[in-house]
């Protein structure tokens, strides 16, 4: 009995789902289609989605509590606001895998899921995978994922900074260096796959610059290598270090985006941040990854933004500010663009929004311990494999998340967790509906999708939703344990019809 | 090797014994080791999310350079008995017997010296007399053994049964608390020492939990700790502390000095790392190509810390995967200098 509910029932949120991602772009529902929280909530739950991974309704209610204002100061600033860090430490003591996982990326992934999970810096953590999705740097070809894991801290510490020197120590990674071949880049025998990225991904996009300026880029970073470093056998492996062979470096003339100088590297970077097309780039990368879906990075020298106004506003405060990403990303939270509600669920969540906001919502794997390994690997099952983008040209995004196969794994990881009942963060939705006045099923999915974003769903997913539930009979809390036990299966199954709503895969 | 000369003390390096290795002739993110009778070392593998391979390594590590031989392993993951999740220490009682911790499972297994299930105790828990994260084991000379405990931030005394005698702590940083302590030991007078770990400290207690003095402070200098992992005391009252954070191992005198500093000296594989490069080409040219082989010497993450009255210190690296080994001198004459 139990097993065919729970097939009819995924069959159910299979085909549900499928007609909500073939639909177009999505339209906001509107507040009077069902609103059933304040305003201030649902703002503040669009930020969090939007500069972390979402929040339970307790954190909801403690930011609203300090203002929209001040908790985006809080976000783009947590050191200046003594957050505190992830203990690192605790987790390396009891996965010291995470620490140097080797070649399968597998414990690294464990690593940053559990800081996902965790963070109590969501922005932080956040603006460290939009890095990951710009500066994208494959452990498949690298082969030592914790060198791949420095480069995400060094996106972790510095990704709120400049953008310039953010830059710079991308361009002296060692992992990035490998990924692009710069340890092949030599003063005799140049190769420009570094020097054409740096350009065409990384900075300015195509049509910005011409093929000489590829090759000349490439010659200023000749010499810019990896110390060699002791082999993997017999003790695991060991770090890998920049090194500058001036030897190697090809210190002649050159001529780069109509400067000529005998420029290295670092002169290449100056020069590529005065431009404004990399204004403009790096504000389209902001506005698709923090506000809205727009079409994929090759196609953006032929299709105009989505919304130009708001693209030439990132970019201009880009400059003004000298590429800082703090000021930047102060002035796109706050921005009336960003609070318009008719790009709130306008962007598919990325497999690793939904994993790590769903962990977080139902406050699972807390602290170290053994299974987060599975929660790591989760992304990737739906189609973004951590710490392993497919190309240097990272995730394509938007609807192309979304697949047959992706799309049921995702349900199925959402339905799994809010379903269990004895997670904390479930238990406290539960805690909070056990205390409310008498209720209808209509009540209780109107309680659910408040507590659980709150989202908006639209009136026939809603009416969808209390049939569902109202098949079940009538909802009773109940005072004996058969039937409180009851009531909080039946207020799972609720969350799990409602994480399934294109309203909760849409962040 | 070489030889540190220091407050009277004297330490030579004597060898290493490892590699990387899931089972078998080496380690796996080893965190925890207890010496047994003469060469004997039996010692604490950690799975990890890719391998889940929990076990214990009986080894005998020998007298010398390429001596080491592997002997057996026994435990494997899982819930039933003589498996383990998260085995987090070992400890001998006077019989020979092997008691290892579990920090997930929240109870303490028992094997014979060949790693035979003998029996378990413990009950999840955070009450008087039950385990909450037990991560370090040591026996006194009555064969009471103390457990300390991760969540619960405490010291606890138990018979060799499992019975419960006293415990003592809570989370905090005053005297007598601990914030997420590690490893434990006894010295020759039943004081017990514990590493302190998130409080960058080791404190010492009497038998029954009176505290007794602090070793240590927080920085990352030569005396200084960052989240010590282990301790031990040998018989002149000497204190080896695992300084997991800074990568070595801080040596304090009985009254709280600090005497000197080991940073790891594996200048030479062991057999089993040798038989590794050895094997690959490749390897053995890579090695040519760096400027120094001297990361390889030091230790990385030393998760644990023996000693016993033969003044041989051993050392487990949780992320180099083998033991280093110090001898302590005694009745050392200096060669003539101009030699």
């Amino acid at each position: 009995m139990m097993y065919s509910f729970q097939v009819s029932f995924v069959r159910r949120l299979y085909l549900w789902a499928c007609r909500i991602i073939q639909a177009e772009p999505f339209e906001s529902p509107g507040r009077e289609e069902n609103s059933v929280s304040s305003k201030d909530i649902e703002l503040m739950a669009h930020l969090l989605r939007r500069a972390g991974f979402g929040a339970t309704r307790d954190e909801l209610e403690a930011y609203a509590a300090k203002g929209y204002e001040a908790t985006v100061e809080e976000l783009v600033d947590p050191e200046g606001h003594g957050i505190p860090h992830v203990d690192a430490d605790n987790f390396y003591r009891h996965h010291p895998a995470s620490e140097n996982p080797g070649g399968n990326p597998t414990n690294g992934q464990a690593q940053w899921m559990y800081r996902l999970i965790n963070t109590p810096r969501p922005l932080e953590e956040k603006i460290t995978l939009f890095w990951h999705h710009v500066f994208a740097t494959g452990n498949a070809k690298v082969d030592h994922c914790a060198v791949v894991l420095e480069q995400i801290d060094t996106f972790r510490k510095h990704g709120l900074g400049s953008f310039r020197d953010l830059l710079l120590m991308v361009s002296r990674d060692p992992a990035m260096i490998f990924w692009l071949d710069n340890n092949e880049n030599h003063k005799h025998a140049p190769n420009e796959n570094w020097g054409r990225e740096l350009l065409e991904l990384f900075s300015m996009g195509q049509g910005n610059y011409t093929e000489q300026d590829v090759k000349e880029a490439s010659r200023a970073f000749t010499g810019w290598t990896i110390e060699p470093s002791l082999p993997r056998m017999p003790f695991q492996r060991y770090p890998w270090y920049f090194e500058y062979r001036p030897e190697d470096h090809d210190d002649g003339e050159k001529v780069f985006l109509g400067h000529r100088g005998r420029f290295n590297g670092e002169d290449i970077i100056d020069i590529i941040v005065r431009q404004p097309a990399t204004a403009r780039f790096i504000a389209r990368h902001l506005y698709n990854f923090f506000v809205a879906d727009e079409v994929q990075v090759p196609s953006w020298q032929d299709q105009a933004p989505r919304d130009p106004v708001a693209i030439n506003r990132i970019a201009e405060t880009l400059v003004t500010s000298g590429f800082d990403m703090r000021a930047t990303m102060r002035m796109l939270l706050n921005s009336d663009f960003f609070k318009e509600e008719s790009i709130w669920y306008a962007k598919v969540k990325s497999p690793a929004e939904i994993v790590a906001g769903t962990m977080r919502l139902v406050k699972d794997h807390q602290s170290p311990s053994p299974g987060i390994g599975a929660i790591g690997l989760e992304p990737g099952y739906q189609g973004q494999a951590l710490l392993d983008p497919p190309s240097v040209e990272g995730w394509h995004t938007g609807k192309e998340w979304i697949d047959s196969g992706s799309l049921l794994r995702r349900i199925n990881f959402v339905a799994d967790r809010v379903g269990d009942t004895s997670l904390p963060g479930v238990r406290s939705i539960i805690d909070r509906l056990s205390n409310a006045e008498e209720m209808t099923a209509a009540d209780m999915v109107d309680a659910c999708i408040d507590l659980i974003g709150p989202v908006r769903v639209t009136g026939d997913t809603r009416e969808e939703i209390v049939t569902h539930v109202e098949k079940g009979g009538p909802v009773k809390r109940g005072s004996s344990e058969e039937e409180k036990a009851v009531f909080a299966r039946r207020v799972g199954e609720t969350l799990q019809l409602i994480a399934s709503t294109r309203e909760y895969q849409f962040g | 090797m070489q030889t540190i000369s220091i407050r009277g003390r004297v330490y030579n390096y004597s060898h290493c014994v490892g590699r990387n290795a899931v089972s078998g002739a080496g380690f796996h993110y080893p965190n925890a080791l207890a010496r047994g009778d003469g060469d004997i070392v039996y010692v604490v593998n950690q799975p990890d999310e890719l391998q889940p391979v929990p076990h214990i390594t009986k080894v005998s590590v020998g007298g010398d350079w390429h001596e080491e031989e592997h002997i057996c392993d026994f435990g494997k993951r899982g819930d039933g008995d003589g498996n383990f999740v998260w085995p987090s220490a070992v400890a001998l009682d006077s019989q020979g017997r092997v008691f290892v911790a579990d920090e997930w499972l929240n109870r303490v297994s028992i094997f014979d010296g060949d790693g035979s299930f003998l029996g378990k105790w413990g009950e999840a828990g955070a009450g008087k007399g039950q385990l909450n994260g037990p991560t370090g084991l040591a026996f006194d000379g009555e064969d009471n053994v103390f457990v300390t405990e991760i969540k619960s931030h405490r010291v606890q005394k138990f018979t060799a049964d499992g019975e419960y005698i006293t415990g003592w702590g809570g989370e905090g940083a005053d005297h007598g608390r601990f914030t997420q302590p590690w490893g434990v030991a006894v010295d020759s007078n039943d004081n017990v020492y514990v590493a302190d770990w998130h409080n960058d400290r080791v404190e010492k207690f009497s038998g029954s939990g009176a505290f007794l003095s602090t070793f240590g402070e927080a920085g990352d200098d030569r005396g200084q700790l960052r989240r010590p992992s282990d301790v031990a005391v040998d018989k002149d009252g000497d204190v080896y502390v695992a300084d997991w954070w800074n990568h070595k191992i801080e040596v304090y005198g009985p009254d709280g000095a600090h005497v000197t500093t080991f940073i790891g000296d594996a200048e030479r594989l062991s057999k089993w790392a040798e038989t590794v490069v050895e094997s690959n080409p490749d390897a053995v040219k890579a090695r040519l190509r760096v400027k120094s082989l001297e990361p390889e010497w030091r230790f990385t993450r030393p998760t644990g810390v023996d000693v016993g009255d033969d003044g041989r210190i051993m050392v487990v690296e949780s992320q180099r995967m083998r033991i280093q080994i110090y001898q302590k001198e005694e009745n050392w004459v200096e060669p003539q200098f101009n030699l």
